[in-house]
């Protein structure tokens, strides 16, 4: 898919971020949602259907938007490969929570995730004004909150039993990042 | 221009109560939409608003929606008493749970004493021993937390004599009176709450 389709909203050294929520590509989503690997620290732990896509999609069309969400696209490969957004967005507090999930596993483990993070993490600073952008995953869940660390966010909370995953109750982690934090890092990242 | 309630409309025969769990000075009751006037009036009030992070005005029809029933057939994500001062026969706040996730079986607890005047007088700290003890003994929760703001002293001294603990803060988290301010969150677990109310 080339990503000319619908233009490259913010580009990166080995990814492009694309105009996420792309109702023609809602049989990608859905196919990594419900994917048994993918979406095991995820969390979706209920079925999700390409209708759900389609009423999600329509419902966050109107009004200043709590997501904001971007396909994560591999430029030597031509290939979308995940998606990464905003949720959580609290436009008075000015912070946001970041998703993300690198949907095709033969691209885990390549800093793609990172990349794609710091290119919305710059946009979220730098163009939307924020204040502090967060994350969060389960402590299971090691490569994500290494991702986090890399890209010099602190974890400053740790709820504990927060979550039931693989049979028993597991700590849920925060990990976040202020503006002036992100100017040092920003410039080993990008 | 401030419209204060007349004494005819904040007469305690107005209100009825149904009550749910009975305490020694409050009970929790069902949310009553002929109350609704009333729980605008404490969501829009100066003083206690700052408290529930109530930033926009909310209309009367605002919150009668909040309080409508329903209509998904599922487990609801949300449940809301009124506090009821028995002596006094008026409802004077409201608790519950939000966000309440059936599957990890937890859930954000909340608290708000519209009335100012009711306010350090132990009041909400029997409110949320009954709100938790239905959480654990009715609700089976595994784990009930609380979010409180820093400057929001009152909250989370009793949330301290109820026994949470604070789990951690989030630095600068929330915009409130010109500046940015932690949010302090706190936890209460199962079996730490039956320790020592069984």
């Amino acid at each position: 898919m080339e990503p000319e389709e619908v233009g490259t909203f913010i580009s990166g050294k080995n990814v492009d971020l694309l105009p996420g929520d792309n109702l023609e590509h809602i049989n990608l989503y859905a196919k990594w949602d419900n994917d048994q690997e993918t979406r095991h620290y995820a969390r979706n732990i209920f079925p999700t259907t390409l209708e759900d896509y389609k009423k999600w999609i329509e419902e966050e069309k109107t009004g200043t938007p709590s997501q904001l969400n971007f396909e994560i696209y591999h430029k030597g490969d031509k290939k979308i490969i995940g998606y990464v957004g905003f949720n959580h967005i609290n436009w008075s507090d000015r912070n946001a929570n970041i998703g993300m999930v690198i949907g095709e596993p033969e691209y885990r483990n390549k800093d793609l995730g990172t990349e794609a993070a710091a290119l919305i993490i710059e946009y979220g600073f730098n163009e939307l004004n924020m204040f502090k952008i967060g994350c969060g995953m389960f402590e299971v869940n090691v490569g994500s909150w290494k991702v986090a660390e890399k890209l010099g966010m602190q974890r400053e909370m740790i709820y504990k039993e927060q979550a039931w995953v693989d049979g028993k109750y597991v700590d849920d982690y925060k990990y976040c990042i202020f503006l002036d934090e992100w100017k040092e890092k920003r410039k080993k990242l990008l | 221009m401030k419209e204060k309630l007349s004494s005819e409309e904040t007469k305690p025969k107005e209100y009825i109560a149904y009550p749910f769990i009975e305490g020694e000075n409050v009970e929790l009751c069902p949310t009553n939409l002929d109350h609704v006037k009333l729980y605008t009036k404490w969501v829009n009030d100066s003083k206690a608003r700052i408290y529930a992070r109530n930033n926009r005005p909310h209309t009367v029809e605002d919150i009668t929606k909040w309080y409508e029933p329903s209509e998904s057939r599922g487990l609801s994500k949300y449940v809301t008493f009124e506090i009821w001062h028995k002596k006094d026969k008026i409802p004077i706040g409201t608790c519950g749970y939000g966000r309440i996730n059936w599957i990890d079986r937890n859930a954000n607890i909340f608290m708000s004493i519209g009335v100012p005047e009711y306010w350090n007088k132990n009041l909400g700290t029997e409110a949320s021993r009954l709100l938790i003890d239905y959480g654990f003994k009715e609700l089976n929760f595994h784990k009930i937390y609380a979010g409180i703001f820093e400057p929001n002293i009152g909250s989370w001294s009793v949330a301290e004599k109820d026994g949470f603990i604070l789990e951690g803060v989030q630095k600068k988290s929330i915009f409130i009176n010109g500046e940015y301010v932690d949010a302090r969150s706190y936890r209460m677990l199962k079996k730490d709450w039956l320790k020592n109310h069984h």
